[in-house]
């Protein structure tokens, strides 16, 4: 396991927190205010009142929480990108974790992330407040990824960003899991922008888990009580109580072929 | 009728008691400007600060059993101000804008932290006390739940007017980068094939029609 949450209290009227996240996979933490405690407790902005997590090789406990380590470790990118970016140029937010953590050949490293992320050399002279929202969590993205961390913790990243900016984002997030084996957590409760590329969700309430499941979730009857359903799941599967069979896809030609092939079956 | 709001050669009509949709590559300037101009009630994305207020409005809210009643808040309001998610703290902010907005009200991309059942309930809330809501989104899906779209690129606008009108104008659409949503796309789709005549805006109506 990547990470461990045993017996973990974060407060005094709430069930202990119980549960873990396997290493190189994308999971997802849904549900109310549990699922934002939980990187708040990892970055050390919340302190375990009892329990201990296990991190990667480190414990956190009450008394326990190595912040360098944690950091160095972690990439988290926040929900709020001036919360994150210093509006200096691009280059500057970019070099500021690589000079922290005394990396070497950090202009190449730079280069490479930018260019992971989608951007050119030309924005390392821009201010990073300046940027457009799709742009600013781009560079938050190249910021940690350049300190190449073995968690990348990514709170409501999608937020804000339109279909094809969060389709663009879900690819780039499939390929830094293949290609770094990295282990991505993703905070949100927006299941049309997560449910094509999770390994697993797990819900919460009130520090329990109400859910947890893989991505074939999102077709059990009793799922819709806690999450929205995507639409293209929900097409299949209300299409499917009517015994139609259709297969499932998370691709809209897929599902058009399919279509097509049990209306003139129907014919 | 609508009234018309102009500033940087921008002119915007919105439609008295009726939702419209903003998707836009600026909107946060966009409101800005109608906030500091028109003084509109805004409930902005929740990037700001805006805890203080949140505590303030949850006392006003409970005294409120009409608002709590018709949006199902009762489990809202039972937790500590500490306890709430992002989620319920966008929810109160909505409430307080609803509770004092008179006749006109902006959201920015603040809808999009609700579950889809909570944002059909404010909507639902909105039409019935006939309030004017001006819906800046990065979401296409809540386009369905307006009455026009208004599209606008580089401060002009590109396409405006009923939200389904809006929506058919599918190659100029994605030539802008915004996609569809699912079941308009799928509904333009399946016409092509001629297996529905028609564009849907909900999958029950469209399975009902295609399967029958």
């Amino acid at each position: 396991m990547e990470i461990e949450f045993k017996n973990v209290v974060t407060s005094k009227n709430l069930p202990k927190l119980n549960f873990s996240i396997s290493r190189n996979e994308i999971t997802v933490l849904s549900g109310d205010k549990t699922k934002e405690i939980i990187p708040n407790l990892l970055m050390g902005f919340d302190s375990v009142m009892a329990g201990e997590i296990i991190y990667l090789n480190k414990k956190i406990t009450k008394e326990t929480f190595d912040f360098k380590y944690i950091q160095f470790e972690t990439g988290y990118v926040f929900l709020n990108p001036s919360d994150f970016l210093t509006n200096k140029m691009v280059k500057q937010e970019i070099l500021f974790g690589l000079n922290f953590y005394n990396f070497n050949k950090i202009n190449e490293r730079m280069n490479y992330y930018l260019n992971v992320v989608g951007l050119d050399n030309s924005y390392l002279n821009k201010k990073s407040l300046e940027l457009n929202l799709n742009n600013q969590k781009k560079v938050m993205l190249a910021s940690v990824l350049a300190i190449e961390p073995k968690v990348l913790l990514l709170n409501c990243i999608e937020h804000g960003l339109n279909k094809k900016e969060q389709k663009d984002l879900k690819k780039l997030l499939l390929k830094i899991k293949k290609e770094n084996n990295i282990t991505i957590i993703i905070i949100s409760n927006n299941t049309n922008f997560y449910f094509d590329i999770v390994d697993r969700v797990i819900v919460f309430k009130e520090n329990k888990i109400i859910l947890d499941g893989d991505s074939s979730v999102f077709y059990k009857k009793e799922t819709d009580k806690y999450l929205d359903i995507p639409p293209i799941i929900d097409f299949i599967s209300m299409s499917n109580s009517k015994k139609i069979k259709l297969a499932k896809t998370n691709d809209i030609n897929e599902l058009m072929k399919d279509i097509y092939r049990k209306a003139n079956e129907k014919c | 009728m609508g009234k018309l709001y102009n500033f940087d050669n921008l002119n915007l009509e919105f439609k008295n008691n009726e939702i419209t949709s903003i998707l836009g590559d600026n909107n946060n300037q966009i409101v800005k400007n109608l906030k500091d101009k028109y003084k509109i009630i805004t409930v902005d994305n929740l990037f700001n600060n805006k805890d203080k207020l949140v505590e303030v409005m949850i006392p006003a809210f409970k005294k409120n059993e009409y608002i709590i009643k018709s949006l199902g808040l009762k489990n809202l309001f039972s937790k500590k101000y500490g306890e709430l998610g992002i989620e319920e703290k966008s929810l109160v902010m909505i409430i307080s804008s609803l509770l004092v907005a008179k006749d006109i009200i902006i959201f920015n991309d603040v809808l999009s932290y609700l579950d889809n059942k909570t944002k059909q309930k404010i909507i639902n809330y909105i039409k019935r006390h006939k309030l004017t809501l001006i819906n800046f989104t990065s979401d296409i899906e809540e386009t369905l739940l307006s009455d026009n779209v208004i599209i606008i690129k580089e401060n002009k606008i590109i396409l405006s007017g009923r939200t389904l009108d809006v929506l058919k104008n599918e190659k100029q659409l994605k030539l802008l980068g915004i996609s569809l949503p699912f079941v308009v796309d799928l509904s333009i789709q399946l016409g092509l094939y001629e297996l529905i005549k028609k564009i849907y805006v909900s999958n029950k109506k469209l399975i009902g029609d295609l399967w029958k």
